[in-house]
């Protein structure tokens, strides 16, 4: 039913291919850490929690669903950081130590067959738009991949709940956005 | 170097006399224990009927390449091809506006490149368009697709190149020919502006990226592709290579097992425009299968096919399922 009503919702819209969100990694960061003054409202982080727990509970979709799935996860997600407090501050954020993303994930045991399904295609649909893309250095590289890490480190705060203090390295390895020179877009 | 010098030297055949090391390609000819995850995932979607994810290509369509290439070479079919071009321009305002002087630079160069592939491009119009959603598209992203669906023009038969300055500073993508029949509105590549011969963008300003993207375009990997193991680039004159070559590290080897040096010069490589001046025999073949595959249309672009419909009718027989 979950799926169905997803289908007539998002269905027209569905555009998503690339599973790419570098701002995953910064709801982490912000409702794990005081950060440059940037924080998320803690009934806006409940109700994003509740919309991933309600993606997940969807069959394992097929090749539109993840589109669709896809999609609705990161209007979640940029839903959830246009809640945030101190916005202006973001690229101060982005020069700190504070500010880091994902350059490989860990490869956690999953129960959950949707989460794996999901998990699985972001992995591969990553390896397939490296073997198109041309980079300009091992940098950029990295910043693009960090997308695809990050996108699901945020859809896997979404899941699970997680203790204040604890940090992105619960996902993966991580690097600062200074060292790779992320910029604000 | 002047201009003229570095499109002679780009002119540079393919080259040959490598190493052989394509030719494995079935899911069970390859060791379980030298298997990547990548490869068991790859697997298990084929065997599920899953090919959700659209993976680079399958196991499935490994052995069709090969096949398609040896088919090719058992017919001794090497065709030219004629690709009619359409360019769009993404502007924002003043920025991103290319020199039409460029745009031809461009096009000689791809010209120059491919001619050993027997690939010709004719450019059939530059259309410019001020819009500064598309200006900065990501990779495979919700922009792409409706710049794609709006501009994008005859995909079955015509290369659409589209210059604009994408987002995470990528120099440029390109859509695989197997691509084409699930996905025919995303056909194309995206090519970075300031990467046009004549232009700032430093090392990268030589024109190779458009070179580049528009190899994925008709078929080619990079040459790290699958980095030391089987089937690699799936083109058995390119050396393996762990990963990919920065700046010019000539005379690089990466791999324990791999005596060749890597193919620093390769256009399918990461180099730096300056160092890159060849594509191999095989790669040159690879194209050629590739297209009698996928965008068999091209054939009969331009009126100089000389494959005749009952040749393509054998190759493609050759590799049903």
């Amino acid at each position: 039913m979950g799926a169905a009503v997803l289908v007539i919702s998002f269905g027209a819209n569905a555009s998503v291919w690339a599973f790419d969100n570098i701002r995953g990694c910064d709801i982490v960061n912000f409702a794990t850490t005081m950060v440059h003054g940037i924080t998320l409202p803690l009934d806006a982080v409940k109700t994003y929690q509740e919309r991933v727990r309600n993606i997940a509970r969807m069959p394992v979709p097929g090749d539109q669903s993840f589109a669709i799935a896809a999609d609705e996860i990161m209007r979640a997600q940029e839903v959830l950081l246009g809640t945030a407090s101190g916005q202006t501050r973001l690229t101060d954020y982005l020069r700190s130590d504070v500010c880091e993303v994902i350059v490989e994930l860990n490869n956690d045991p999953l129960d959950d067959e949707s989460t794996k399904a999901l998990l699985t295609t972001s992995r591969l649909r990553l390896q397939d738009a490296l073997s198109r893309i041309r980079f300009g250095s091992e940098q950029d590289k990295t910043l693009f991949k960090a997308g695809y890490n990050c996108f699901i480190a945020g859809y896997l705060f979404g899941l699970k709940p997680m203790r204040q203090g604890e940090s992105l390295t619960k996902f993966g390895q991580t690097r600062t956005c200074k060292e790779l020179q992320r910029s604000v877009d | 170097m002047n201009r003229r010098d570095f499109v002679a030297l780009s002119a540079g055949v393919c080259a040959c006399g490598l190493i052989h090391k394509c030719g494995i390609a079935n899911a069970q000819d390859i060791p379980a224990a030298s298997r990547s995850d990548e490869d068991q995932d790859r697997e298990e979607i084929i065997s599920n009927g899953r090919r959700c994810a659209t993976p680079p290509p399958s196991l499935y369509e490994l052995r069709e390449t090969e096949s398609a290439r040896q088919a090719f070479r058992s017919l001794g079919l090497q065709q030219d091809l004629n690709v009619p071009v359409h360019i769009h321009v993404i502007q924002k305002g003043e920025e991103g506006k290319v020199a039409d002087d460029q745009i031809n630079q461009q096009m000689t160069l791809l010209n120059t490149v491919f001619l050993p592939a027997l690939v010709h491009f004719n450019l059939l119009d530059v259309k410019r368009h001020d819009n500064a959603d598309w200006y900065h598209v990501g990779h495979s992203g919700a922009a792409e697709r409706k710049m794609k669906e709006a501009l994008g023009k005859d995909t079955l038969t015509t290369l659409n190149i589209y210059l604009l300055k994408p987002r995470n500073r990528l120099l440029g993508w390109a859509t695989f020919p197997w691509d084409l029949g699930a996905r025919p509105e995303m056909d194309g590549v995206v090519v970075l502006n300031s990467s046009l011969p004549g232009t700032e963008g430093r090392p990268f300003n030589l024109g190779m990226t458009a070179v580049h993207e528009v190899g994925h375009w008709l078929g080619l990997y990079h040459t790290f592709q699958g980095g030391c193991a089987e089937p690699g680039d799936e083109v058995s004159d390119t050396p393996y290579e762990a990963s990919e070559s920065v700046g010019c590290p000539v005379g690089r080897t990466s791999c324990p097992n791999e005596t060749n040096p890597s193919a620093v010069s390769n256009y399918m490589n990461y180099s730096d425009d300056s160092c890159m001046s060849e594509f191999t025999d095989d790669q040159c073949a690879r194209i050629q299968a590739m297209v009698g595959v996928y965008r068999a249309e091209l054939f009969d672009v331009g009126g100089t096919r000389s494959l005749s419909g009952n040749d393509l009718e054998e190759v493609r027989r050759l590799f049903k399922p």
